[in-house]
């Protein structure tokens, strides 16, 4: 009987202690908080996802859109006929973006640091917010990232604001000292190419690209764009790339999707067209439908890089807005066969072939004719490397002169037209209606067919 | 194993033989009832010693014994006697009823025994026939149909395939909504875990294999009986963990008696009962992009659409090299050798599978010790070839008397179980996707067919002329695995290793008061090893996963429980008590990729790797009270209390309060009515609840996953050789408050006609409100999920049960047994901006809470409709899509049934168990995709025309444009089954999956024992039995009974899920 109340008394006592520590069983021994977190355990993760966004998802989109590809199978198809639900291109937002993606880690790093350590976040921010913007207008950002200080519904800015918001990170991401590379990462790239890059010049570049944006709503964008270019990259190797490697979940993503999803998307029959000859068409498909996963092809390799933005694109930036600023065709041609050339060395082209490339280049008629040969190799040079602004382009200048798919469904697009943007992410509209609907509103609707603020219809 | 098997057999004989002939004399006589009837079956016993019989047909019995031994005669219902052995060899024995025992006890929650009359809540028993009659696998698999309340979904006919039980419906939106599983008074663990860790946005239980579910290492045979205790009053007293019910399980002890060893063998056979349609009419192949009409196009093309010509347009061209077909490439008739195009059954893949169950056990006492120990083996071979699942299972329970008024109750068990798994689901390596979706012209057998071709690697490989790997020998040349690669050259394989041991005392201070506690410990390892060869076409540099999951259960609990009449009309039971619970449990991934030796899974292949580790650990500390006033043994209420402490909320609000309040009239007392021999009525109400989610109070960092496009892989970090840390996308709350439950229930229980026919009806209503959700957060709040407490989810519903004894003569009996539930699940309310939660599903098709909607309501794409409801035509001709998604269907049914008949005549007993199901919807997202790529039935109409009835768009005028479905002159991508993209309209495919099946027959023959007479053979039965033998529905997938996302909160979703099985086979038992 004492047995009894002595094994009793132990259980009992077992339960008060054990009542006390109760709550220190509430540690998770496997993901680390706030306080033990330091710049540095960020930067690497922002900007892989800040590169990928820009190739995978919306990228390859993108791509279909303006033709660069066409869709073989399943839902590429559906993209290739305008049929991009709001449920298609929420990924990108709820997971490249906002939510659990680079922006968020953008916004983290620049509340958490100071100075230096920061600047660089506020480059990838603004490229981030210039890919979202592009996408899809008005957006949120000066309420966004604060669902932990409990701003959980945030509110859409207009996208006016927004590109003045973009300009004014660049331009502390500069004063705050962002040519020192702190936080710099170029994935499974080499420590001397990382060395190379030269951060300053890539926030003017950026400027550029994103006063650029603006020619259509903005006089004065295409000289401030110039003016930006000029203080911009001068060489590839000073531009920012990302290098992806084996094993295929680290891969290019052009490489990644080929492999994950082949025979769904090929090379478009457009850009083809376009490029007849170009010594740069082999590099892109080696039978006229693959663009990737096949030896030889130079963006659809594993370890193919994405540039955050490159010298080509700065050089065509330059072209367009000495055009478009009244300067000389011939500071025009000048700035237009360096783009090309830049490109075409970069992926390989023999330097003869690409000589006689560049030589046969002319701009001459209005000045819409000359725009037209700037954007129209322009989209030729961004092929595989930065499609979400070829389609930017294509909004903007109405180049290339694309036909709309014959095959398009009218469901979120009526007039079966090349899509002027995309719905918000069916997230959005069920988190956050009042706010999304002030924003549709605002806008005069949300459909592929509408326009936004920066790109009126021609 | 077989060998092993006889030679403890043989030791056992022995041992019973010895005992036979330690005889002194034999005495011999007849026991019999107060009116002098016999008492067959009476326990006939020397005390002191493992020596007994039991009487006979005719009350009589012989025995040997000594002068001087006590004989101790007992009978359920009737007074034990005692009397000493003198000179005379006969005793003859006259028991008399006794009254108090008659009724029996039922166990309830904490193992604390009450009479059925007290109860204020509907509890519903299962005995160990009923659950090892059909020989399922899981345990949990075979309570379908056979109570009142409760819903089983076995989630494949997959081999060791997870089970999803549901007690009264959902009540939680993010909790797991499984019963908690008490054995022998300590709950055990029934996880179930889904495959693939590194998917951590696309939810992996929607493309892995199905895994098991914990219960499942419990061996039926083990199992004496299962309880289930469904509302709230009847599980107060575990607080929290059992706010879904609780399943509580008793297993089979040793009786005080004669050695008795029994030794069960089973064998059956089963195959695929239903898939759906295929046709066989038209080829691989595309519209003529030039419009002039059908174009085979084969597998070199890694084309992967049936939209070809007749394949009777087709004949071989007759080239042997060709690796697709052994006759050659398909050209048209009359251009090549003139044999004519074949076209193949893919459900060919599929084999008889079968299984093959062992269970031996020996149970016996003295009036000090009863024991029992048993083992089992089970090996069951999959419909798929290569398919397999082994348990092995070791069980010993003993009680003994340590004192007089101390008895100790231990038992350890030991089970090993898990087999070779195969892939299913949304994965371009399951089986089932590249099953289905294969082109009629292809042949993926190779000229074999089941395990012939998966172990003829000729059927998936291919050589390639200077290449040292082969090529995928598949209809979309390696796009999509060939199945016969899938089960050959994958490996998907779980080793469990699980270890329950338990030790509980009972003290009976005095004869009123008794002390009780025990600990258990539940240890698992489940050791995974998933295998992707080279050339699959998921991995195609081959891919490695070591993945170990180890989980450790802590229970413990003491009660003290009094039971005294407090005057001649008032008697009470109270007790005291508490317990606790420690719960850790850790994974550990590593996750290898690129191998140089194909087919050697090892971490030693592979040329990169990365690795990932989760913990979760909880604990909880509950005390708890209860009493049962009685007055006159008529009238009963029962209060009860329970305060849980729990580690997940936060630290300074961590308290939650379960209680109950319940009574119960045993009216038939004060009716005196020849026709109700029983009648009660009961009612209760009680609050309960549900803790919050490990570590949901906390925002942490966690490893970078760089994803943001659902079509490719995720990087996760470490990767390009740098670690990386973001700020996770769910953020913590540390405002939570647990989710609160409140129930009221009423019933009535009805006995007529000499208890011949029995009536019991049930209605509850439940709600539960402040669900702890880790809602969408908006995305631009810098978080994809915050957890909240949101909601109201709501269960009402009917459970009935009626059991009756339609004839009963001296040979032949009849009895019935119907349950019927019914019952509505609907969430309520959710979040103020929130339209919906996934509960799982993808993200074009999920199963979601929906405010207003039934619990899981199936979400998809549906077609624009007008405010009347009817479909809007667009100017084509053709249904319109309608811009955003919505509710497409409702998968609660509208009732289930279960009708058990159990005929016996003289010892043959033939026992059928039906099982309707009426209502509720299941998403074949099967359906759709086999649509999209031309091979379903349905694409025969290819060459018909309709008018699809609704108004038309533009003009607000009915439909009547005659369109074909498919147009042969333009791309294929315009036609009915594709404009609206992959998988087409989820709404055309969600079906109405009610279902009429015979779930159950077993017709088992027992030998009379005189035939046994003289042999040391005390008994023998022989069943045959069949499972799943008739099925009728109109659901076009496979078997309605089937659950893409296995164990978890998402219903109603097929989306190539594996197939289910009928099954059938023999048992034998013998008692010795």
């Amino acid at each position: 009987m004492k047995t009894i109340k002595y094994i009793l008394s132990i259980v009992l006592l077992g339960a008060v202690v054990s009542s006390c520590t109760i709550t220190d069983v509430n540690v998770d021994p496997d993901n680390p908080s706030a306080d033990k977190i330091n710049a540095g355990a960020v930067y690497p993760g922002m900007i892989t996802q800040t590169h990928r966004n820009s190739v995978a998802l919306v990228g390859r989109i993108a791509g279909i859109i303006t033709q660069q590809f066409d869709g073989l199978d399943a839902q590429q198809i559906a993209y290739g006929q305008y049929n991009i639900g709001e449920s298609d291109i929420d990924d990108l937002w709820d997971f490249g973006l906002y939510g659990a993606g680079a922006s968020k880690d953008c916004f983290v790093l620049i509340e958490n640091t100071e100075g230096e350590v920061g600047a660089l976040a506020k480059l990838y921010m603004a490229a981030n917010m210039g890919i979202t913007t592009s996408c899809w207008g008005d957006v949120p950002y000066s309420e966004a990232f604060r669902g932990d200080a409990g701003i959980l519904k945030p509110t859409y800015d207009t996208q006016q604001s927004v590109y003045n918001e973009i300009q004014l990170l660049l331009s502390q991401s500069i004063s705050d000292g962002v040519a020192s590379g702190i936080g710099a990462f170029n994935g499974a790239g080499t420590a001397d190419a990382l060395d190379k890059i030269d951060w300053e010049k890539t926030a003017h570049a950026l400027k550029a690209r994103y006063y650029m944006h603006l020619t259509s709503v903005d006089p004065s964008a295409a000289q401030s764009a110039l003016t930006e270019a000029l203080q911009a990259l001068s060489s590839t190797s000073e531009q920012p790339d990302f290098v992806y490697s084996t094993p295929a979940q680290n891969a290019n993503p052009f490489y990644l999707f080929d492999n994950d999803r082949p025979g769904t998307l090929g090379i478009g029959a457009t850009i083809q067209t376009m490029m007849a000859g170009d010594p740069r068409l082999p590099l892109y498909t080696s039978d006229g439908e693959d663009f990737a996963g096949t030896p030889g092809l130079f963006w659809g390799q594993a370890n193919s890089p994405t540039p955050l933005i490159s010298y080509w694109e700065v050089k065509f930036i330059e072209a367009e807005a000495i055009v478009r600023t009244g300067g000389t065709d011939a500071d025009a041609l000048e700035a237009l066969k360096d783009a090309v050339e830049a490109n075409m060395l970069y992926i390989g082209v023999d330097a003869a072939d690409a000589t006689a490339y560049v030589d046969a280049l002319a701009l001459s008629g209005t000045e819409a004719n000359k725009i037209e040969t700037i954007i129209n190799e322009k989209y030729k040079a961004l092929y595989g490397n930065a499609p979400i602004e070829s389609w930017v382009d294509y909004r903007r200048t109405g180049f290339p002169d694309l036909v709309d798919n014959p095959d398009a469904v009218g469901s979120v697009n009526p007039s079966k037209i090349i899509p002027r943007r995309f719905l918000y992410p069916i997230t959005e509209r069920t988190t956050n209606e009042a706010n999304y609907n002030a924003a549709i509103s605002a806008q005069g609707g949300h459909l592929l067919d509408d326009d936004m603020w920066a790109f009126p219809k021609n | 194993m077989k060998t092993k098997f006889s030679g403890i057999l043989t030791l056992l004989l022995a041992l019973v033989v010895q005992l036979t002939f330690a005889q002194e004399k034999t005495i011999s006589g007849a026991v019999s009832d107060e009116s002098g009837l016999p008492l067959p079956g009476t326990t006939v016993l020397v005390k002191g010693t493992s020596s007994g019989t039991s009487t006979d047909f005719d009350g009589n019995y012989s025995i040997e014994a000594e002068i001087g031994d006590t004989l101790v005669f007992s009978f359920v219902g009737y007074s034990t006697q005692e009397i000493v052995v003198g000179a005379s060899n006969t005793v003859n024995v006259t028991l008399t009823e006794d009254a108090e025992s008659l009724e029996e006890v039922v166990i309830t929650a904490q193992g604390i025994k009450a009479k059925p009359r007290a109860l204020s809540y509907s509890i519903q028993s299962v005995d160990s026939g009923d659950i090892t009659k059909a020989q399922e696998t899981n345990v949990v698999s075979a309570l379908s149909a056979k109570a009142a309340g409760v819903q089983v979904t076995t989630s494949s006919g997959s081999v060791g395939a997870s089970a999803n039980i549901r007690i009264r419906g959902n009540t939680s939106i993010t909790r797991s909504n499984s019963p908690l599983f008490v054995v022998d008074g300590v709950p055990i663990n029934n996880d179930s875990y889904s495959e693939d860790p590194t998917q951590t946005n696309n939810n992996s239980s929607l493309g892995g294999t199905d895994f098991s579910n914990r219960a499942i290492d419990m061996n039926s045979s083990d199992i004496e009986s299962v309880n289930i205790l469904k509302g709230i009053a009847a599980t107060t007293l575990y607080g929290i963990r059992a706010n879904n019910g609780v399943v509580l399980i008793t297993t089979k002890k040793g009786k005080q008696g004669k050695t008795r060893v029994t030794l069960r063998t089973s064998a059956s056979f089963s195959e695929i009962n239903k898939g759906p349609d295929l046709q066989r009419t038209y080829a691989q192949g595309r519209h003529n992009p030039d419009g002039s009409g059908l174009q085979y196009r084969g597998p070199e093309t890694f084309e992967g659409d049936s939209w070809g010509p007749l394949i009777s347009d087709l004949e071989y061209d007759g080239d042997t090299s060709y690796p697709f077909h052994r006759n050659g490439a398909l050209v048209p008739a009359g251009t090549g050798n003139g044999i004519a195009a074949q076209s193949y059954d893919n459900y060919n893949f599929f084999k008889t599978g079968d299984v093959f169950d062992v269970n031996l056990s020996a149970s016996g006492g003295t009036d000090k010790v009863n024991y029992r120990a048993s083992m089992g083996k089970l090996v069951q071979n999959g419909v798929a070839p290569n398919e397999e699942f082994i348990r092995k299972t070791f069980r010993i329970d003993l009680q003994a008397k340590l004192y007089e008024d101390l008895t100790l109750d231990a038992s350890a068990q030991y089970s090993n179980s898990g087999g070779v798994r195969v892939q299913r689901g949304s994965n371009i390596s399951g089986v089932m996707l590249g099953l289905l979706r294969n082109t009629p012209t292809f042949d993926m057998g190779n000229g074999k067919t089941g395990q012939a071709a998966a172990d003829d690697p000729s059927s998936y490989f291919y050589d390639i002329p200077g290449s040292e790997l082969p090529g995928h020998r598949s209809y979309r040349d390696g796009i999509y695995n060939n199945p016969y690669f899938t089960v050959s050259r994958n490996s998907n394989t779980d080793d469990v290793n699980r270890i329950i041991g338990k030790m509980g005392l009972t003290y009976n201070l005095n004869d009123w008061i008794t002390l009780k506690t025990s600990a258990s410990i539940d240890n698992w390892t489940d050791t995974r090893k998933i295998g992707f060869d080279i050339i699959d076409a998921s991995f195609g540099n081959g891919r490695v996963i070591n993945d170990v999951i180890q989980n450790q259960d802590v229970n413990w609990n003491a009660l003290v429980t009094a039971t005294k009449d407090l005057n001649e009309n008032l008697g009470l039971t109270a007790t005291i008590g508490y317990d606790g619970f420690y719960t850790k449990n850790n994974r550990q991934t590593v996750i290898g990729d690129g191998m140089t030796i194909p087919g050697f899974f090892n971490l030693s292949n592979v040329s990169t790797t990365q690795a990932q580790e989760l913990t979760n650990r909880k604990k909880l500390i509950g005390a708890f009270v209860t009493a049962t006033l009685s007055y006159n043994n008529m009238l009963f209420i029962t209060p009860s209390f329970r305060n849980d402490w729990t580690s997940t909320l936060p630290v300074d609000e961590n308290t939650f309060q379960t209680y109950s309040i319940g009574g119960s009239f045993i009216f038939s007392e004060i009716l005196d009515s020849n026709f109700i021999n029983y009648g009660k009525l009961r009612g209760s109400w009680g609050k309960s609840g549900n803790d919050a989610p490990v570590y949901g109070t906390l925002t942490n960092f966690g490893g970078t996953v760089a994803s943001g496009d659902g079509f490719i892989q995720s990087v996760t970090f470490p990767a390009y050789g740098a670690t990386s840390f973001e700020r996770s996308g769910r953020a913590g709350n540390p405002d939570l408050v647990p989710e609160t439950t409140k129930e009221f229930e009423v019933g009535i229980q009805l006995s007529m006609l000499d208890n011949r026919l029995k009536f019991d009806a049930t209605y509850y209503d439940r709600e539960t409100t402040d669900q702890i959700v880790p809602i969408d957060a908006t995305p631009s709040s810098g978080f994809v999920e915050v957890f909240s407490n949101i909601g109201r989810v709501s269960n009402k519903g009917v459970e009935l049960t009626l059991g009756g004894t339609p004839v009963r003569t001296d040979d032949f009996n009849w009895d019935i047994d119907v349950n019927f539930t019914t019952y509505e699940n609907v969430v309520e309310e959710l979040a103020e901006g929130l339209e919906s939660y996934v509960l799982n599903g993808f993200s074009g098709t999920s199963s979601r809470a929906v405010e207003g909607e039934s619990y899981g309501a199936i979400y998809g794409a549906r077609y624009a409709r007008n405010d009347e409801g009817t479909m809007l035509i667009d100017d084509a001709g053709y249904p319109l899509l309608a811009t955003t998604d919505g509710v497409i269907g409702d998968p609660i049914p509208d009732f289930l049934m279960g009708i058990n008949n159990t005929f016996s005549y003289k010892n043959l007993s033939l026992s059928v168990l039906l099982d309707i199901r009426e209502g509720g919807d299941i998403w074949c997202g099967t359906c759709g995709i086999l649509d999209y790529f031309g091979v379903s039935s349905e694409t025969l109409l290819r060459d018909q025309t309709t008018t699809f009835p609704g108004i038309v768009q533009s003009t607000g005028a009915p439909n009547n444009q005659v369109v074909p479905y498919s147009d042969p002159t333009i791309s294929e991508s315009n036609n009915y089954w594709r404009r609206y993209g992959f998988g087409d309209v989820d709404e055309g495919n969600v079906y109405d999956a009610s279902w009429f099946r015979l779930r159950e027959v077993t017709l088992t023959y027992t030998l009379p024992s005189r035939l046994l007479k003289g042999t040391f053979i005390e008994g023998i039965s022989v069943s045959a039995y069949g499972r799943n033998l008739y099925l009728s529905t109109d659901y076009p997938g496979v078997d309605p009974e089937t659950n893409l996302t296995g164990d978890s909160n998402g219903i109603g979703l097929d989306y190539f899920n594996n197939p289910n099985t009928r099954s059938y086979g023999f048992d034998v038992k013998l008692n010795f």
